[in-house]
């Protein structure tokens, strides 16, 4: 579970990441659509890889968590998609804003 | 539009609600003194291959057809801000809910016969499953602006 | 028989055995609570109709996203921008709400109750009035006037029927 915990949690930044990014950088955006066919498919098809990398680099190492540990990765990851997804619908305001 | 597009489209809305009421289902599953397991390890899988096959079929009718079609006429309407603010943010945030998905369904695998015993696990993972459906029903109601918007 | 026709009976479907469940959910609670205490078969009555309640829901939210697909499809997009459509959008997540409130005791009863009867009565409401005109204030004002007044009705009856406070 705390492969998974990690690998979403990475995943979701990366996300994060990309698609600020992506609008602010116009290369990457290109570069995402010349490797993906389209920008978003690259995200997406990005966001799994990442996932699949750090899940199976935390199973390798085989973290070892308290359950006292286990709650605050997932409260940690709460926090995370909330901050990322109010993050994510105020930068396309303010994108739409100043557009 | 195509059949096979229209199909595409009425595939992503419909499996995007099975998706979203199985998150409801678990949510207020974990809400429950007594958690069915089972019941809510079925609801996982149905939200995990519902928003999977959403995002794929979705996925084809943005790539296809909605970049070239939709998001102009949205763009040179009355509400260019559907696709400025709605269909940005959806578009990113649509892929966090099948991970989301795979991490409460893990949890259930792997913990969920310890849930009720260990509260302070139960509470968190309850809270991810409340933010994944209302996660899940920002993006159906910006799905509704952004169609509305089509015009 | 064509799919509007089709969408429209599932949602009436969804409507019946939702404001109805709604309906006799609140009836069965004060009938039970009425000797203080809810037996086992009262129990379980109370399961089926909560049961029958969650069916309708679930037909409700299908169909009615069905009859906006199909009004987007039919070009007939402006009725998503509707205020009686997004009221009843509203609604329907306030049920869904409530609903994890009463079950974590996070909202009284009188006032949980009331909402979840309001919101259902409304959307049949809203559903059926085809020509209203009244915008958002209009509806909203109106609704929870409503609760409180639907609020004020049930204390009525539970102190009639002499039911300890829930």
């Amino acid at each position: 579970m705390v492969a998974s915990i990690v690998g979403v949690s990475v995943s979701i930044l990366f996300l994060l990441v990309m698609t600020v990014v992506s609008e602010l950088v116009p290369e990457l955006k290109v570069w995402l659509t010349n490797s993906f066919s389209h920008h978003w498919v690259g995200k997406g098809v990005l966001s799994i890889a990442v996932f699949l990398v750090f899940f199976g680099l935390d199973r390798t190492y085989k973290t070892k968590i308290t359950e006292k540990g286990l709650v605050g990765a997932v409260n940690t990851l709460n926090i995370l998609v909330i901050f990322s997804a109010v993050l994510i619908l105020l930068f396309f305001i303010y994108e739409g804003l100043h557009s | 539009m195509t059949k096979f597009l229209e199909t595409a489209l009425i595939i992503h809305i419909l499996l995007g609600l099975v998706g979203v009421s199985s998150v409801y289902f678990i949510w207020t599953g974990f809400l429950k003194k007594t958690m069915k397991l089972s019941s809510l390890i079925k609801s996982g899988w149905i939200a995990l291959v519902s928003f999977v096959l959403s995002w794929l079929s979705g996925g084809y009718y943005y790539v296809a057809y909605y970049g070239d079609n939709v998001k102009p006429v949205i763009k040179a309407g009355d509400y260019p801000w559907a696709h400025s603010v709605f269909t940005e943010t959806k578009e990113h945030l649509f892929l966090f809910l099948p991970f989301l998905t795979l991490m409460i369904l893990i949890a259930l695998y792997f913990y969920g016969d310890k849930l009720d015993k260990n509260e302070k696990l139960k509470k968190s993972l309850t809270l991810l499953s409340g933010i994944t459906f209302f996660l899940g029903v920002f993006i159906t109601l910006a799905g509704v602006i952004i169609s509305g918007a089509n015009r | 028989m064509p799919w509007d026709i089709i969408i429209r009976i599932s949602h009436v479907i969804g409507t019946v055995l939702g404001v109805g469940g709604a309906t006799m959910s609140q009836i069965f609670i004060f009938k039970a609570l009425s000797d203080g205490k809810v037996s086992k078969t009262e129990d379980q009555w109370l399961k089926i109709t909560y049961t029958v309640l969650r069916i309708g829901l679930v037909i409700l939210v299908i169909s009615g996203f069905a009859f906006l697909l199909h009004s987007r499809l039919e070009g007939f997009e402006e009725r998503l921008y509707s205020a009686r459509t997004w009221s009843k959008i509203i609604m329907t997540l306030i049920i869904l709400i409530n609903a994890v409130l009463l079950q974590v005791r996070r909202i009284p009863f009188w006032l949980g109750s009331s909402v979840s009867l309001v919101s259902w009565y409304g959307s049949l409401v809203l559903g059926v009035w085809r020509g209203l005109t009244a915008g958002y204030l209009g509806i909203f004002s109106v609704y929870i006037i409503a609760i409180f007044v639907v609020a004020f009705i049930l204390e009525k009856i539970r102190q009639r029927m002499k039911i300890s406070k829930l």
